[in-house]
């Protein structure tokens, strides 16, 4: 139980810039404050690659594994939540939404093209949070379908969540399927 | 397909704006851009709809199921609704100042009927949501101390951070519902 509260704090420190979060003590000094755009980047490539572990994890004969007929399978989860983060990078780019439907499985066939997707999805996000920079995290942009002004931030920490989501589907899909998350593993 | 994505998608919207979903759906492209709303209203968006959404499967998932588990190795249902709201705690008393929680999870044996539960994780919500008022635009744009870490965080990026770990049990619970063979209050129909 604590190794799995001490992750999640982890996770958090991490995406808050802070490596090793029990490496340090209280009399150390204190390390710089990252950026906001660092920060952002950070929390965006934290659930970006607990993702992308899990897609070149996953068996590739289990890939159309899903628990329940009503569900989307592991494969469709992941084209999903990939294919998703366009609603963050497209509009940021003063864009629509590349993908308004989920990319067709048949499309993406082996599980090499989807790692593949989903790592790209990823950079793609980042490379633009990057390129926005401090000054770009806190710029207006309109949302082409609801015309609601956000911030750049905001909108990729919503995104952020949205991930969050399906990756905890995906956690209970491991489980289910008789395997250990990645994140669940003994550290190395 | 379509729709689950659609419905995805209008989540996400609903959260980040916390319009009604159809009428976001139906506005006029050519519509002028709605007015911004302040940083802080915008994480307190976000923390309400995510907390809406476990609040309505604490409500909504019956009493008698409340300690399933799909196996052995996972938590509870109870248990995560106790984590994900516990966990909360991390952000909220740190916020305000205090230190963070003593229990890392709230023991089952401390809440055990579903009302308590229940009970539990709206008071979570409204905790969070309270300390996010109280910052206002200003308060939420500055510094705190992440104690664990020796970090200076800002307020929305802490915030942000336990928004996206709510995301990820609420996710789990979803496949809980199915897998208990119901359908999780999201993916009903509209009335």
């Amino acid at each position: 139980m604590k190794k799995v509260i001490a992750g999640a704090m982890l996770a958090l420190a991490v995406a808050s810039g802070a490596s090793f979060l029990f490496a340090r003590t209280r009399s150390e000094a204190r390390p710089p404050t990252p950026s906001p755009s660092q920060v952002v980047l950070s929390q965006w490539n934290e659930i970006g690659r607990k993702l992308v572990a899990m897609a070149e994890d996953f068996p590739e004969d289990k890939y159309d594994f899903k628990p329940t007929a009503a569900q989307r399978t592991f494969a469709e989860q992941i084209l999903h939540v990939s294919a998703s983060m366009y609603y963050f990078t497209d509009p940021a780019q003063g864009q629509k939404p590349r993908y308004p439907d989920d990319p067709k499985r048949d499309g993406l066939k082996t599980k090499a093209e989807i790692g593949a997707f989903t790592k790209k999805c990823i950079e793609d996000g980042a490379a633009v949070i990057k390129s926005k920079g401090d000054k770009g995290m806190s710029e207006w942009i309109t949302e082409p379908e609801s015309k609601q002004q956000v911030q750049v931030s905001d909108l990729a920490y919503s995104l952020t969540e949205h991930s969050g989501e399906h990756y905890g589907q995906l956690v209970v899909y491991y489980r289910l399927a008789g395997l250990v998350p990645p994140e669940s593993r003994p550290k190395k | 397909m379509k729709r689950l994505f659609l419905i995805s998608v209008i989540a996400v919207w609903a959260a980040l704006t916390a319009m009604p979903a159809l009428a976001q759906d139906t506005a006029k492209k050519d519509a002028a851009p709605k007015p911004a709303v302040g940083l802080s209203q915008a994480v307190l968006d976000q923390w309400n709809e995510i907390g809406r959404k476990l609040v309505a499967m604490a409500e909504d998932f019956p009493e008698d199921k409340y300690d399933f588990k799909p196996t052995p190795g996972q938590r509870s249902f109870a248990e995560q609704l106790l984590h994900a709201a516990g966990a909360n705690y991390f952000f909220t008393n740190l916020v305000k100042g205090e230190k963070p929680p003593a229990q890392e999870d709230p023991p089952r044996a401390n809440f055990k009927t579903k009302a308590d539960v229940v009970a539990y994780v709206k008071k979570s919500m409204e905790d969070g949501a309270a300390a996010i008022k109280a910052k206002g635009d200003a308060g939420i744009a500055g510094m705190m101390v992440d104690p664990f870490a020796n970090q200076q965080v800002r307020v929305f990026d802490w915030a942000y951070g336990f928004i996206e770990h709510m995301g990820e049990h609420y996710g789990q619970l979803a496949v809980y519902y199915r897998v208990a063979g119901l359908v999780p209050p999201e993916s009903r129909p509209k009335k």
